[in-house]
């Protein structure tokens, strides 16, 4: 009986956490948090998480700030951005530099996160 | 005896006449037709041999005729030196008479001594003021017996000479400060318009100045508004996502709802789902084709799908197209792909459509084309608009040329779409026939292409 993988799922806004959760249940364990520092502790507190997913735009910590910040404690794991249509400098500095795996679409685009999800584990 | 007493009476006739008319309103005249009319007269009547007025120099010591006779008539004037003759005991003082042998007492006079004179009778003549101004002479070439009687004659002349002398000179002073004042006048004249001149073409440089500033003012709005509207954008773009990522969530349960109870949905329900998704599509591209024109990198070595691009602006245009102009679309086959900038190459393709649909006036039609040639792609874009002239083609690149009312338009797009092509090592060609089409044909090089 293998396990199912763990995801972090990173978002302010309630109903995408739902539909994050809904949408990956049948494949995967979704863990969700409202904001980057509740991000941190459940990272800090799970070891066995196998991807993070974070949104970008999120009060306090933005995206990329948490992901630098989670990169400290668990180095090892892939980090997914979700952004919007525009990849602002940041960003594309981000992609470039690895600190993340790559950045997903918003609105969600199953299909493509499933086989993004899927290569990053097999890797 | 009766013959002198005949001869004295047809003198003192003569005389008395004279002195009539003197006195008349006939002699009445300015200017130097009285000295000389008196002086003929007198020398008439008195029998002289010489008579004539003479004036003063500034310093007295010459004088210079301004009317001479003889007894054939006016002669020519002279200017003689006071020294040593007898006008210098005239000059200023009591009229002065030598009744014969005048040249024994002026033995100087070379004068006196070659015109052969004997008799001399002269009067000093005095302007308003009592200064003495100029004399008046007759000379003899024989003596005079009764030269008392002429000098006598002489002096009622004198005053009316002497005024008629002055009124002369105030009338030439007259004259002369009139011609001044009017030499003045038109110096000053020409001055003034001089400055009126001056003053125009400052104004009207003024004017065309303030235009300009305010032309000018109008075309920083624009941007000012296109930077205000990017941010604007943007931040509604970032705002969609999520509700527009709630509605695609939830349409995605609603379908896996149904496929996972096995219960097939009613037609009208998959339509229902399917209008869901297409509507969140459709938002999806519009947003994503407006984040396309806020890119703010500045990066050349993006990897751009000129098809998309072309449809992303169409998406953008759309409403102005819709419902009066027929778009058709004739891309090649093949992707095309150009390393560029982004948003740079959707602000130009963006620009050259705007420009077709509003050369459109009612209805009509756009052709957008592109074909592949060997390195490059061509890009065709033909509107049925009402075109450009020929004197005005060559000049549709310069920067601020526009058509549009002011306000409307900086005139800065194409020369910007120019400036864009031109970084990506592209050309830009118009073609024009007024009021019936014109064409764009851009040509820019390909780097990856994939034939199909």
């Amino acid at each position: 009986m293998s396990k199912k993988p763990i995801i972090l799922y990173v978002d302010d806004e309630d109903i995408n956490q739902m539909l994050f959760e809904i949408n990956f249940k049948k494949d995967y364990t979704v863990i969700t948090a409202g904001n980057g520092f509740e991000g941190l502790q459940i990272l800090k507190q799970n070891p066995a998480i196998n991807i993070v997913v974070s949104d970008m735009r999120m009060p306090i910590l933005n995206g990329i700030e948490f992901i630098q910040k989670a990169k400290e404690i668990q180095p090892k794991l892939p980090f997914f951005l979700l952004t919007g249509f525009d990849i602002t400098p940041q960003i594309s500095e981000a992609l470039e530099s690895k600190l993340i795996h790559s950045h997903l679409k918003k609105p969600f685009d199953i299909e493509a996160m499933h086989a993004a999800f899927s290569k990053a584990l097999s890797l | 005896m009766q013959n002198m007493d005949s001869l004295e009476i047809i003198k003192l006739r003569k005389q008395l006449k004279l002195i009539n008319e003197t006195v008349s309103n006939e002699i009445y005249n300015l200017g130097d037709s009285f000295f000389e009319q008196i002086v003929i007269k007198l020398n008439d009547a008195l029998g002289a041999d010489y008579t004539y007025i003479g004036v003063l120099n500034d310093e007295n010591n010459e004088m210079t005729t301004i009317s001479l006779v003889n007894k054939n008539g006016l002669m020519d004037n002279f200017s003689y030196q006071l020294k040593d003759t007898p006008f210098e005991n005239v000059i200023g003082q009591t009229p002065c008479s030598y009744s014969k042998d005048v040249t024994t007492f002026f033995p100087k006079d070379q004068l006196l001594v070659d015109m052969g004179i004997e008799a001399y009778t002269g009067i000093p003549l005095y302007n308003s003021k009592s200064v003495p101004t100029a004399i008046l002479v007759c000379m003899f070439k024989k003596a005079i017996t009764d030269i008392h009687t002429f000098e006598a004659l002489l002096l009622i002349f004198a005053s009316r000479a002497g005024a008629e002398l002055e009124h002369a000179k105030l009338y030439a002073s007259l004259e002369e400060h009139k011609n001044e004042l009017e030499n003045k006048v038109q110096e000053r004249t020409k001055e003034l318009n001089q400055k009126n001149r001056e003053l125009e073409l400052s104004n009207k440089e003024l004017g065309l100045a303030v235009s300009k500033l305010s032309e000018t003012q109008n075309q920083l709005i624009h941007p000012e508004k296109m930077a205000s509207l990017g941010i604007l954008t943007a931040g509604v773009a970032h705002e969609i996502n999520n509700p527009l990522n709630f509605i695609l969530g939830g349409y995605t349960g609603l379908k896996n709802y149904f496929e996972a109870t096995n219960n097939i949905a009613s037609d009208e329900i998959n339509f229902f789902l399917n209008s869901i998704n297409v509507g969140v599509e459709r938002a999806s591209k519009i947003i994503d084709g407006l984040n396309q024109f806020n890119r703010s990198t500045d990066s050349f070595e993006e990897t751009c799908d000129l098809h998309k691009i072309l449809d992303d602006c169409l998406i953008m245009l759309d409403i102005s197209i819709k419902d009066k102009i027929l778009l058709e679309k004739r891309f090649t086959n093949s992707s095309v792909c150009i390393d560029g900038n982004l948003g740079k190459l959707h602000q130009v393709f963006l620009n050259i459509l705007n420009n077709s649909i509003q050369a459109i006036e009612k209805k009509g039609k756009i052709l957008v084309q592109t074909k592949l040639l060997d390195s490059s792609v061509e890009v065709s874009i033909t509107d049925s608009g009402s075109g450009v002239s020929k004197q005005n083609i060559s000049k549709i690149l310069n920067p601020f040329y526009t058509t549009k009312q002011p306000g409307e338009g900086t005139g800065l797009g194409l020369s910007i779409a120019f400036s864009i092509i031109k970084d990506h090592n592209g050309t830009i060609v118009f073609e024009s026939n007024e009021g019936v089409y014109t064409t764009v044909i851009i040509n820019l090089p390909v780097t990856r292409n994939s034939h199909e």
